[in-house]
C-alpha cells in the first residue's frame, strides 16, 4: 500500500488555494494540508478566511492566509510575493475563486434583454480573469522553477450551458478552453512538468445555494432541485468530499500523465441527456 | 498518509482486469493489488504471461490469480466472472483493457476483420459489464467498472478507422450504463493517449511517432503505469464517489491541442 499512497504524495509542497474561504475550498486545504501539504489561503472575505485559517491552525497545519483580490493583478502579486516571502516557493495552484450574482441571472423578472452590463462583466471577470490572472502571477513562478500544477474550477455548464445564468456558463466554459489552451502553451514554453486541467463539479449543495435547491422548513426539494436530482444519475447532490479526492489525484504524481483534461465531478449529469 | 490510504485503499475488494496481460491492464492489475484488492489476472490465450504477472505479485505478498475468458463467448465471460466470485467473492472492480487494433483503410476493411475487431473491441466489453453488473445488481452491492477506450474515440486518427469507431461506442455504453445502474454501479472510461503497446506496435511508424509527438502538449508518450492513478481513482468508492459516466483522458494533453 506504501507504494500506492506513494503516488499521491503531497507532502512538503505549497498549495495556493483562492477562494479559500469558500466550504468546498476549505475542504481542499484541509485535505491537502492534512496530507503535508503548506497551504496559502487567498480570499477577498477575511472573515470567512479567518474561520479557515484557525481550523487549519488547530490542525497543526503550516499556512498562510493573505486577503486578495482576484481580479486585481496587483493584489495577486502582492500575495505571491508573502508566499514566496514565506515559504519559499509555490507548487500548487487552485483557482477556486468565482461565483454568480442575481443581477446577472435571468428570471420572470428580469428578461435576457434587461441583463445589465455591469452585472455580465463582473461575473466574466471574478469566474475567467479571476482564473487567468493567478494563471499569469502564479504560473510565472512555477515557469521559472519549471514545474507546477494548476487546478482550475470549471463547472457542468461549460459543456452544455444551464437555464438562466448566460454570463457564469459562458466564462465556465472560457475556463475549459483556456485550461486546455494553458496546458499546451505551459508545456511548448516553459516545461512539461507544468500541468494545467480542470474540475467540472456537478451540483453541490452547500450554504450559498441550499435555499434555491431545498425547502427551508422540511429540507425538501425544490422544484429546481428535483429536476437536478432527475437529471443526476445517482440521484443525489455531491458533497464537498467528492471534490476533495479528485483535487488529490490531479495534484499529485499519480496524475503526470493527465495534462489539459476537465474532469466532470457530476454524478454522471453530463453524462445524461436527461431524456 | 492514513488520508490518502483511507482514500484509495481496495482491502477487502475482488477486481478483474480483462486483458490484463497487455501493457497498460497489467499495470493496472499491478496498482489494484498494491491498494489491497484480490486481483483476477484475465487473459485470452497468453497463460505463460498471466502466470508471471500473478508470481511477481505473489511474491510481493498480494492476491493475485490468472483466469482464462474469451471475451468474444458470453458463456466464458459468465463462467469466468462467476468462477472469480466463487474463488473470492463477487467482482466488484472491473476494468476493460482488453482489445485488438488495425491499420486496415477504410476502403479496404473486410467483413471478418471488421467483425474481429467490434466482438472483442465492443461486444466482448459490453458482455463483461452486463455480467458483472447483473451479479451484483441481483445481490444489492456496489461496483466500480472501468473502460479502457482511445484517444481516436475522439477526434478521430488516421488508420485506425474500425477500432476508434469501436471505442467511440465503448465511450457511449459507458454513458449509457452509467445512467442504468446508477447509483450503485458506477461506470467510466480511461483514455489513454499513445503508449506504446502490442495493440498498436504494428502501427507505429516512425513517421507516425514524429506526428504523434508533433501534436502532443508535452511531447512524449506516456507509460502504462501512468494509467494507475487514474484507476485507482475511479476504482475507489471514496474517491470518485460522485464520479459516472465520466470519460477521462489521460493523454500528456493529447486532445487538449490542435494546431
Amino acid at each position: 500500500m506504501e507504494s500506492i499512497t506513494k503516488g499521491f504524495d503531497v507532502a512538503g509542497q505549497v498549495a495556493v488555494i483562492t477562494g479559500g474561504a469558500g466550504v468546498l475550498c476549505a475542504e481542499m486545504a484541509y485535505a491537502l494540508g492534512g496530507s503535508g501539504a503548506k497551504i496559502v489561503l487567498l480570499d477577498i472575505g477575511e472573515k470567512g478566511m479567518a474561520v479557515v485559517s484557525e481550523e487549519l491552525g488547530k490542525r497543526g497545519i503550516d499556512h498562510l492566509a493573505i486577503k486578495t483580490d482576484v481580479m486585481d493583478r496587483s493584489s495577486i502579486e502582492e500575495a505571491a510575493k508573502k508566499t514566496i516571502d514565506k515559504f519559499g516557493r509555490v507548487d500548487i495552484l487552485i483557482n477556486g475563486a468565482g461565483g454568480n450574482k442575481p443581477a446577472a441571472t435571468t428570471s420572470p423578472d428580469k428578461p435576457f434583454f434587461d441583463l445589465p452590463e455591469d452585472a455580465i462583466k463582473w461575473v466574466f471577470d471574478l469566474n475567467f480573469m479571476g482564473t487567468f490572472l493567478p494563471c499569469q502571477v502564479f504560473g510565472k513562478y512555477f515557469a521559472e522553477q519549471k514545474s507546477g500544477n494548476i487546478i482550475n474550477i470549471s463547472s457542468m455548464n461549460a459543456f452544455t450551458p444551464l437555464t438562466r445564468i448566460p454570463a457564469y456558463s459562458a466564462a465556465k466554459a472560457a475556463i475549459s478552453n483556456f485550461t486546455q489552451w494553458l496546458a499546451v502553451h505551459m508545456s511548448h514554453h516553459y516545461s512539461p512538468d507544468i500541468r494545467v486541467n480542470a474540475i467540472a463539479p456537478g451540483f453541490l449543495l452547500t450554504d450559498q445555494n441550499r435555499f434555491l435547491l431545498t425547502n427551508e422548513k422540511d429540507g425538501s426539494l425544490t422544484d429546481r432541485g428535483q429536476t437536478i436530482i432527475d437529471h443526476t444519475p445517482v440521484a443525489r447532490f455531491g458533497d464537498p468530499e467528492d471534490l476533495v479526492s479528485t483535487v488529490m489525484w490531479l495534484v499529485a504524481p499519480a496524475s503526470r500523465f493527465v495534462h489539459g483534461i476537465v474532469v466532470p465531478v457530476d454524478g454522471g449529469f453530463s453524462a445524461f441527456s436527461g431524456v | 498518509m492514513s488520508y490518502l490510504h483511507d482514500l484509495f485503499n481496495l482491502d477487502g475488494k475482488v477486481a478483474a482486469v480483462v486483458g490484463g496481460t497487455g501493457a497498460l491492464g497489467s499495470a493496472i492489475a499491478g496498482a489494484l493489488a498494491r491498494a489491497g484488492a484480490q486481483t483476477a489476472v484475465v487473459y485470452q490465450g497468453n497463460k505463460k504471461k498471466a502466470e508471471e504477472i500473478c508470481d511477481k505479485l505473489d511474491s510481493e505478498g498480494l492476491e493475485a490469480r490468472p483466469w482464462q475468458m474469451d471475451v468474444t463467448k458470453e458463456e466464458s465471460i459468465t463462467q469466468t466472472v462467476s468462477a472469480i466470485g466463487s474463488h473470492w467473492h463477487d467482482v466488484e472492480i472491473l476494468v476493460n483493457a482488453s482489445g485488438i487494433n488495425s491499420s486496415t483503410s477504410i476502403m479496404d476493411i473486410e467483413e471478418t476483420e471488421w467483425n474481429r475487431i467490434m466482438d472483442i473491441n465492443l461486444k466482448g466489453v459490453y458482455w463483461t459489464n452486463r455480467a458483472v453488473a447483473r451479479n451484483l445488481i441481483s445481490k444489492g452491492k456496489k461496483g466500480s467498472i472501468i473502460n479502457m477506450t482511445s484517444v481516436s474515440s475522439d477526434i478521430p486518427l488516421s488508420k485506425v478507422f474500425v477500432y476508434g469507431m469501436s471505442k467511440s461506442a465503448v465511450n457511449n455504453m459507458t454513458r449509457y450504463m452509467s445512467r442504468e445502474w446508477a447509483p450503485d454501479i458506477r461506470v467510466n472510461a480511461i483514455m489513454p493517449g499513445f503508449i506504446p503497446g502490442e495493440q498498436n506496435s504494428g502501427i507505429l511508424s516512425d513517421e507516425r511517432k514524429q506526428s504523434i509527438l508533433g501534436h502532443s502538449a508535452i511531447k512524449r508518450y506516456g507509460e502504462p503505469d501512468e494509467m494507475c492513478g487514474a484507476a485507482l481513482w475511479l476504482a475507489s468508492d471514496k474517491a470518485s464517489s460522485y464520479v459516472t459516466g465520466a470519460v477521462v483522458p489521460v493523454d500528456g494533453g493529447f486532445t487538449a491541442m490542435s494546431i
